[in-house]
Order: C-alpha cells, then structure tokens, then sequence
C-alpha cells in the first residue's frame, strides 16, 4: 500500500515522522529466531545471556519464524541445511533482516574445503550485517545489532528519497 | 586370555568356513582379514564366540579395492578384534551384516553413500546424512566435485591461488 502512496504523494513532514517512528518500533523490537546451526550458537546464546543482555537493545528469541524480524545465521551451513534456512527465511513476515554471524556463514570459514560445506550463506538469502570472528564474542554480535539498528534507522518506507 | 588362546579358539570356531585364517595387526589390536564371501559367515561366528558388540564400519579407499573395516568388541571378555575385508572397486558389494549386528544399520548407510559401496541385503539403504539428490561418493579419493548443488556455485574464491578451488 505504501508504495502507491508513496509515488503519488509528496513528501512531507508527516510521512517522514511516520517513517521515523516506525523505524523506532521495528529497530527496538528486532525479535530474532532462536535458531543456530553450529558452536556460533553457544556464543549466540551467551550473547542473550545475564551478561551481554541482548535484551537490553529490544532482541529477544522467538521459537517461530514467524513472529521473527531477525535471523541470525550462527554456524556452519551446510548444503542440506541451506535450503531449510532459506525456507525459514521465508517464513518470516517482512520486513524481515539478517545478521550472518561467524566466518562460517561468512565464507564457509575453516570448513571451506569441505565437500558439503556452504560457502557463505549469502549465496542463499541475502545478508544485512556481517559479524567476523570464530566464533564472535557477545560483544562483536552486540555491536552488529547495533550496526543493523543504525541501517533500521535510516530505512525509509512513506517518504519520498529526496 | 591370551592372543595365541583366542587366536585359537577363533580358528576353531571358523574351520568350516575359512580353512586358514589371515591375522595381522592393526593399530595394536588383532585383525582378522576375510573374504568377502565369507564374511557374514565369520561375523556370525565371532558374535559366537564373544563378539556381540560393533563398534563401527570403515571404508579405505585403497585405489583398486576398497577394504571394508569391522572394529569389534566384547565387553564380556574385555576383548578387541577387528574384521576387514576387501572388495575390487569396480564391483563394491559385500553382504550387509545387519542381520548379525543390528548395529550396523546406520554404518553402512553412511559408508554407502560416501564410499559407494553397496552392503547388499541392508533393510533400509536411503542415504544417512547426506541430501537424497547427492551425487558421487564424497570420500572416494577421485571424487570431482560438481560445479553446482542445486543452482548453488560450489566455487571457492579464496583458494584458487593454493591449487585446491575443487576437492580431488
Ligand atoms: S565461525 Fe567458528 S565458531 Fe562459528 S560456527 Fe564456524 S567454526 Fe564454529
């Protein structure tokens, strides 16, 4: 809907008030599916833990993907695995965002010369954020939220791009 | 019990199905090799003889044959054997003992789609881990991997320069 509105009306204050605050909503409540494929999980988890608290920043774990806004890829893909995160990716409800976390999901990390071994998950869906490291620590993954959060923030949807 | 004892009691066990048995050693533990005819009639013995317990199978590619590995235990008389055997590349089949070793189900599963080896006679032969539209047999050292899986490029950007993009 807002696409049509978009071309017909001009920009204005209002729209670009609405934008800001639905960026705010969907940039405080990034809901994340509770979801790892490898040992990136375990340091997924310390992250949601007492005391790197990803609640902190409005991220907690939902069991669906459908009540997700955000996948975080944690872990080896394999080429089995790949196609059902690519379905679980397209489970979830727009708007819809991705942190690849891990050289794993990265590039196929230490494993890229395996057989079964995807070589970076982008090559399946595509990817908003990507965390280095082997696995991260909770803070590089905090920090990625946070880079995402920053990308939320400057999404436009009912305003015109000047 | 001795080596020498069980080396006995075994060939007594076997005298109607392999004249001589083959021992050697493999990694400190006593091996028993067969042919593959003969296999499932040894294995069946040797559970008789104490050697209820199949701790895994293994799959060698060894260019010409493939040997066809048995690690056994027996818990009872804290004893190791292992059984091997070896089949020619160009027809992999051997009789699945999962009739002797329950165990064995998912071993050979997973053997037969690496290696291609076929354990004829398995109760249940779809693939174990690897997708049901897997082509080749991975761990067979002339493996080529395919270009792409599923409209996924299987390319490796970053070892072109080491020589080793594709696995062979
Ligand atoms: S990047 Fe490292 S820690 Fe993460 S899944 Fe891969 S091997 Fe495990």
């Amino acid at each position: 809907m807002h696409y049509t509105l978009r071309n017909k009306l001009p920009s204005t204050a209002l729209f670009t008030t609405v934008d800001a605050v639905l960026n705010w909503g969907r940039l405080s409540s990034l809901w994340y599916l509770l979801f790892g494929t490898a040992c990136c999980a375990i340091e997924l988890m310390q992250t949601g833990g007492p005391r790197a608290d990803l609640d902190r920043f409005g991220a907690v774990f939902r069991s669906s993907p459908r009540q997700s806004d955000l996948l975080i890829v944690a872990g080896t893909v394999t080429y089995k695995m790949a196609s059902r995160i690519k379905r679980l990716y397209e489970q979830m409800a727009d708007p819809k965002y991705v942190i690849s976390m891990g050289s794993c999901s990265n590039c196929g990390g230490l494993f890229d010369l395996g057989y079964s071994v995807l070589r970076g998950i982008d090559k399946v869906i595509p990817v908003d954020v990507y965390v280095p490291g082997c696995p991260p620590r909770p803070e590089a993954l905090t920090q990625g939220l946070l880079v995402l959060q920053e990308k939320i923030r400057k999404q436009r949807y009912l305003a015109r791009e000047a | 019990m001795g080596l020498e004892a069980l080396k006995e009691e075994i060939t007594k066990a076997l005298s109607t199905i392999v004249v001589e048995p083959v021992w050697a050693e493999a990694a400190g533990d006593l091996a028993l090799h067969v042919l593959p005819g003969s296999l499932k009639a040894v294995a069946a013995a040797l559970k008789g003889v104490g050697f209820r317990l199949l701790l895994a199978v293994a799959v060698v590619d060894e260019g010409e044959t493939f040997r066809v590995v048995y690690p056994l235990c027996s818990l009872e008389r804290r004893l190791r054997l292992i059984l091997m055997t070896s089949v020619p590349r160009q027809a992999p089949d051997i009789d699945s003992l999962v009739d002797v070793w329950p165990a064995a189900n998912w071993h050979e599963r997973e053997q037969a789609e690496l290696f291609g080896v076929t354990f004829v006679g398995h109760p249940d032969p779809r693939h174990l881990l690897l997708p049901d539209d897997w082509e080749g047999y991975p761990l067979r050292k002339d493996y080529k991997e395919p270009e792409v899986y599923r409209g996924i490029s299987t390319e490796r950007p970053y070892w072109e320069d080491e020589g080793c993009s594709r696995s062979n």
